[in-house]
């Protein structure tokens, strides 16, 4: 009787042995994986380039790894999209240092002037600054940026003013895609963002990629 | 005497508090009704802008808006930001159809004000003039609160 209660309580000793074991494997390999995001990279959209910037010297993308950065090209003669654009990348920044705690060490706004003719470094730093004082802005030649645009798919043209138009002739506006291209800490292109998606759902992608163990 | 009173005084209140009610969200003129006019705060070096509304026509008649005009600014025309291209560019439209006991709605993205040559920077703690040219209503004159987004925000 004594023996056989052994052998059932040492049969129950391996039984949780091998279980705790078991979890405690599971919990470390867990622990060690690297948090990968779901986003996929874009190979072909992207890469680095290098233009005038509102910092006074020629800015990299580069010069942010590290950190998620929302790239958005946009003109500053531009009455709706593109302080829409700005106003929302903004909004955003604030509601994740305010919930999230990011600061500019986790997060940057790039944008990147379509229109070098009007808008040049001086003009385009008073503009940006008034939706963000981190958000950096570049421009360019049209060469500099011809070759920029093509990297990341964007598409510029300027829109022909109806005949007779009261507009005046130097507010002419632009067709482009008015997109946020949203970068991980390896300054890699992970997700286009549209112009109708929600503040939410674009916030849980950037945490995602600012939690991502890269 | 007291019942009298309130009896007689009881439809005069209700339209007193009515008129009031209507008055405090919306300028009214003849058929065409404005709702939550707001014109997007830029940055001062800005000389454009973008006014948004909801013209709600109560009439029994079609109505269109024509065009625009405000003493701060060279220019007010109707523009749309239209999907093109695989992006988005602006056009022009002559008219804006508001139709009988219809609604038309000027929004970020879609139809607006296209508001040119700002005479001064955009404020939070000013109302920007504007008058909206129809085709059978009179002008209308409204002042209008400027903010960075939609109130609906």
């Amino acid at each position: 009787m004594n023996v056989k209660n052994n052998k059932g309580s040492s049969t129950i000793k391996i039984i949780l042995a091998v279980i705790i074991t078991s979890i405690a494997a599971v919990t470390l390999y867990t622990m060690f994986q690297p948090n990968i995001s779901k986003l996929k990279v874009f190979d072909s959209i992207g890469g680095d380039f290098e233009l005038p910037s509102t910092l006074g010297m020629p800015g990299k993308i580069s010069d942010h790894l590290g950190k998620v950065i929302m790239v958005n090209f946009g003109y500053t003669s531009c009455p709706d999209i593109c302080p829409m654009m700005l106003t929302r990348m903004s909004r955003i920044t604030k509601k994740l240092n305010k919930d999230e705690g990011y600061d500019n060490t986790q997060l940057q706004t790039l944008f990147i002037s379509i229109d070098p003719d009007r808008d040049n470094i001086k003009h385009l730093t008073e503009y940006l600054k008034f939706f963000n004082p981190n958000i950096i802005g570049f421009t360019g030649s049209k060469e500099e940026l011809k070759t920029v645009f093509h990297q990341f798919g964007i598409y510029t043209k300027r829109d022909t003013p109806k005949e007779n138009s009261a507009a005046e002739s130097d507010s002419y506006t632009f067709t482009h895609n008015d997109r946020i291209y949203l970068l991980d800490k390896l300054g890699r292109v992970r997700k286009l963002i549209g112009t109708y998606v929600s503040d939410e759902s674009i916030m849980v992608d950037i945490i995602d990629l600012v939690e991502e163990d890269l | 005497m007291k019942l009298f009173n309130l009896t007689l005084f009881r439809p005069a209140l209700i339209t007193f508090i009515i008129v009031i009610l209507l008055n405090l969200s919306s300028w009214t003129y003849a058929d065409i009704i404005i709702e939550s006019p707001w014109v997007r705060l830029v940055p001062p070096v800005s000389k454009m802008t973008a006014g948004y509304l909801v013209l709600s026509n109560t009439g029994k008649n079609d109505d269109q808006l024509i065009g625009g005009s405000s003493p701060e600014a060279d220019s007010v025309t109707i523009h749309e930001t239209v999907s093109k291209g695989g992006g988005v560019g602006m056009e022009e439209r002559s008219f804006l159809s508001i139709p009988a006991n219809g609604k038309t709605t000027l929004q970020p993205g879609g139809i607006h004000l296209m508001i040119t040559g700002l005479k001064q920077p955009t404020n939070a703690n000013r109302l920007f003039p504007l008058i909206l040219h129809f085709k059978n209503s009179k002008p209308i004159t409204i002042n209008v609160p400027m903010a960075l987004d939609s109130p609906k925000q």
